[in-house]
């Protein structure tokens, strides 16, 4: 079922460029009063630039070997594939938890406060199994879709809140200090996931050039930098009155008569969250060595389930599971230090 | 024969865990559009005006502190199946602003049901009349609030605005529109200070 044809690397790209997005849709953390719309700025643009160098090492295996990492621990280390499998598919099971949780939090809290969330988690986890069985390939080229819907909905969001600007209340000066400098970077940084993603998976791709991952991050940064403004200079004071700026954004855009498009918002969410857990759950197939593998796939689709329904049982497993901190720190482990350790022990001269 | 079982394994997960049971169906909800807002022997009553298909208005009277209240009450004993979401336009007596008009913002602002466009505005209390034999009266007062916002664009005219306003003008001094009817309903603004 799971095919080996490579696809352009722009694509996979587009693909990162949609799970992205999730960072700032769900974005729900309290701006403190002293924080600047500047400040926030300086630290998307640090977050990203940090999140680039994550994808240094992968990206220098995949141009020298042609290989993505996993490819090239399966060749270098095979007697200790199992362990750097069993690292790979740990930390793509706390990803998915992490945007699963995420999402669902939103769906209760925004769309539907009595839906049973075990349900929607059971219910969107069964159709990114089957999607991701049928292989990167596909699940990239529904990308496409997503992003082309994704991108209507982001300009119809952004356009229909330009009369609500309102750049009188906020200037753009730049006020903030180092703890919030710390809790923001280290909030944007999630996006470096992609980065573990491209570290897995990168050996489907052709054509890949240094510039693509540049460019993506660049886009992200855009559409950060756009929303950020939007948040502070159309919904000023009310927009920290409530989680998910971005839902907020979209109730307050109206089209001539429309008035609040929250549907395009959660549509969004949804689709990109699809995207997000279908490209997991094709990364943990293709680190076990099985891709596409359907028992695979199935087997950790219950095993995030589970791990799903712990965290909304226990508190304490749904604060580690949703802490940023943790979570940069398992993907700089991912993205930079284990390929690092390959790249210093198996030198130039051993790649030929 | 894969993809018919994983459909059909799928389709009968939803028809038996039946994760949206207590979803509200739209025709049963009670969906309020205006509230208004004013005063008797002290005490202040929100009256929630409903949509419908009567020629007079469906206003349900609730007597509270805050919306806030105001909203848990009329879940509670008047309207078991209020829905705020179509909610577009709240209407205070100008003699009690000072008393209300903070407090139940915040309570909007805090509560995503509320779309931040809905329309904010004091009046006297003849306009307030209106709304209870008027079915049409939501509709005008919309109206007139667009057109005084096309013609002086520092009036605030919806809760996204007037909250924004109370929490950042220094000089505690915002404008909102205001209703007046005496002879024939008229709109203009007035500057309200907190």
């Amino acid at each position: 079922m799971h095919t080996k044809i490579k696809f352009p690397s722009k694509r996979l790209m587009l693909s990162l460029f949609i799970c992205s997005s999730l960072v700032i849709l769900l974005l729900n953390f309290n701006e403190a009063s002293n924080i600047s719309f500047t400040f926030n700025v300086f630290c998307i643009l640090s977050g990203l630039a940090i999140t680039f160098l994550f994808f240094v090492p992968s990206a220098i295996i995949k141009k020298r070997t042609n290989l993505d990492f996993m490819s090239f621990a399966h060749l270098k280390t095979p007697s200790a594939i199992v362990f750097i499998s069993a690292f790979y598919s740990i930390y793509f099971v706390w990803t998915a938890e992490y945007f699963l949780l995420g999402y669902t939090d939103m769906f209760v809290k925004k769309l539907n406060s009595e839906a049973n969330i075990y349900v929607v988690a059971l219910i969107l986890l069964a159709v990114c199994s089957y999607a991701a069985h049928k292989g990167l390939n596909a699940v990239t080229r529904c990308g496409i879709f997503i992003f082309a819907f994704s991108l209507i909905a982001f300009i119809l969001i952004f356009s229909g809140n330009i009369s609500n600007l309102d750049f009188k209340h906020y200037g753009f000066e730049f006020s903030g200090n180092y703890n919030n400098f710390i809790e923001n970077t280290s909030y944007f940084m999630t996006t470096s996931f992609i980065a573990v993603i491209f570290a897995c998976v990168s050996v489907y791709i052709k054509d890949f050039k240094t510039k693509h991952t540049a460019v993506t991050l660049g886009f992200i940064a855009l559409l950060f930098i756009i929303t950020m403004l939007f948040v502070w200079f159309a919904l000023g004071s009310y927009g920290n009155s409530q989680e998910y700026s971005f839902f907020t954004l979209s109730k307050s855009s109206h089209l001539g008569v429309v008035n609040g498009i929250d549907c395009f918002y959660l549509s969004v969410s949804t689709l990109s969250v699809f995207l997000i857990l279908s490209i997991i759950l094709c990364c943990i197939s293709k680190s076990t060595g099985k891709s596409g593998s359907l028992n695979i796939i199935l087997l950790f689709s219950l095993i995030i389930f589970i791990l799903y329904i712990c965290s909304n049982q226990f508190n304490f497993v749904k604060e580690i599971m949703t802490n940023h901190y943790y979570f940069n720190a398992f993907s700089f482990a991912a993205a930079v230090l284990v390929p690092t350790v390959y790249l210093f022990v198996f030198g130039r001269k051993s790649y030929v | 024969m894969f993809k018919k079982l994983f459909c059909a394994v799928l389709c009968l997960s939803m028809i038996f865990v039946c994760g949206c049971t207590n979803s509200k169906q739209i025709d049963k909800a009670a969906l309020a559009e205006t509230v208004t807002v004013s005063e008797a022997n002290g005490k202040l009553i929100y009256t929630f005006y409903l949509l419908s298909g009567e020629d007079k208005p469906q206003g349900v009277s609730v007597t509270a502190n805050s919306f806030r209240e105001a909203c848990t009450l009329a879940k509670e004993k008047y309207i078991p199946d209020l829905r705020l979401e179509k909610f577009e336009l709240l209407v205070v007596n100008e003699k009690i602003y000072s008393r209300v008009l903070k407090n139940d913002l915040k309570y909007m602002s805090e509560e995503s049901f509320f779309s931040p466009l809905s329309y904010v505005t004091l009046c006297d209390e003849n306009t307030i009349k209106i709304f209870e034999e008027d079915k049409n009266a939501p509709e005008q007062i919309e109206e007139y609030i667009l057109l005084l916002k096309n013609k002086n664009d520092a009036v605030n005219i919806n809760s996204l605005s007037v909250y924004n306003s109370f929490a950042e003008n220094k000089d505690d001094e915002i404008y909102i529109s205001y209703f007046n009817s005496d002879e024939e309903l008229k709109v203009s603004y007035i500057k309200i200070i907190l």
